[in-house]
């Protein structure tokens, strides 16, 4: 950017249950959370319950997890939004933030980083940040 | 995962990143299954497809010739060595309740009521974010969808060390890794073998 520019990152670590449905499987135990744990045995019982085809040898592949490195994240929806930025401009959401991606659909990463590209893009060339005419072409660019 | 866009931006503009966190990261093939393991095709390269036919890079090859599985730590710990080695300020345990913004300013309200004040403030809250009311006018509720997902990564040591494991779950042929996917109904299971690490998700019905 052409002047000079302050920067402060401010890295949070939460849980997204405030803003959840209740979420219950078998024991009621799914959340939308990375600290949301669940033993092998939990894992290789709940197979053995609900899906009997599974093969032993899968249960020994889960029995090699740390006994604390399973993560049971519940799968929730949300409506996609029209708006990614504030009605000023000045406010921006990027990543998971901005979409509404689950876990398993592998490519939050990808479009974390194209989010961050077309920002820094967009406040470079967007001739400053009053008026906010930059975040509306960021948002009218990435919404297509 | 990490597909092309962001790997040529990542490749080009933040080397040390690359080098520490894509250049020698794990490149799947995926193999279909059924539930019981039995599998039914592959491993093959990720290939995009529009319209059913396979898209070509400038090469005229299959496109992308990688995808990557990025590990997080290294990445997070590649793109944090990034921002150090800037100057930038990183502030940790903080939570964000609520944004604002004015003709002059931005910011954001922390949980111990304090707030932080800047020209632009870029919400990456993730999922569960902030924003959502100063931005939209009202917050986003989630919706269960009946499913969960089981998922851990690790090191290999205790499949490479298993016969039997180190047979169901192989490598490829040249030492890359594998991503084999499982499905039966609402069942989805899917485990892959890297030279370091393995992974395993498994996509389940909640009753």
């Amino acid at each position: 950017m052409a002047h000079s520019a302050q920067c402060k990152l401010i890295l949070t670590l939460h849980t997204y249950s405030s803003l959840t449905t209740d979420i219950k499987d078998s024991d009621g135990t799914s959340q939308e959370s990375w600290v949301n744990k669940a033993s092998p045995e939990y894992v290789v019982k709940f197979l053995k319950e609900n899906y009997p085809d599974v093969p032993e040898y899968l249960y020994k592949l889960i029995r090699t997890a740390p006994e604390d490195g399973i993560i049971d994240w519940a799968l929730l929806w949300r409506d996609p939004q029209p708006n990614w930025t504030s009605p000023l401009g000045r406010v921006v959401q990027v990543g998971d933030s901005a979409h509404t991606f689950l876990p398993s659909s592998g490519n939050g990463a990808v479009q974390g980083i194209e989010d961050a590209i077309s920002v820094a893009t967009c406040l470079q060339l967007g001739g400053g940040v009053k008026g906010g005419l930059w975040s509306k072409t960021h948002n009218k660019l990435r919404q297509v | 995962m990490l597909g092309p866009s962001a790997q040529r931006h990542v490749e080009k503009t933040w080397p040390s990143v690359y080098d520490a966190a894509l250049k020698t990261a794990p490149d799947p093939w995926i193999s279909f299954h059924k539930a019981t393991g039995e599998k039914v095709a592959g491993p093959t390269p990720f290939n995009f497809k529009r319209d059913g036919a396979v898209l070509v890079n400038e090469d005229g090859e299959p496109a992308p010739d990688r995808v990557y599985r990025v590990s997080r730590p290294k990445f997070n710990a590649a793109l944090l060595g990034q921002v150090l080695a800037l100057g930038i300020d990183v502030t940790y345990g903080r939570k964000a309740v609520e944004y604002f913004e004015d003709e002059t300013k931005a910011g954001v309200i922390l949980e111990d009521g304090s707030r932080a004040e800047a020209d632009v403030v870029v919400a990456a809250d993730g999922l569960g974010t902030k924003s959502h009311k100063l931005i939209n006018g009202h917050d986003i509720r989630a919706m269960s969808s009946k499913h969960s997902i089981f998922r851990t990564a690790y090191h290999v040591d205790h499949i490479s060390s298993d016969p039997e494991l180190d047979k169901m779950f192989p490598l490829r042929d040249d030492g890359g890794a594998v991503l084999q996917i499982w499905t039966a109904g609402d069942l989805q299971i899917i485990v892959l073998r890297a030279p370091e690490v393995v992974e395993w998700h498994i996509v389940h019905n909640v009753s």
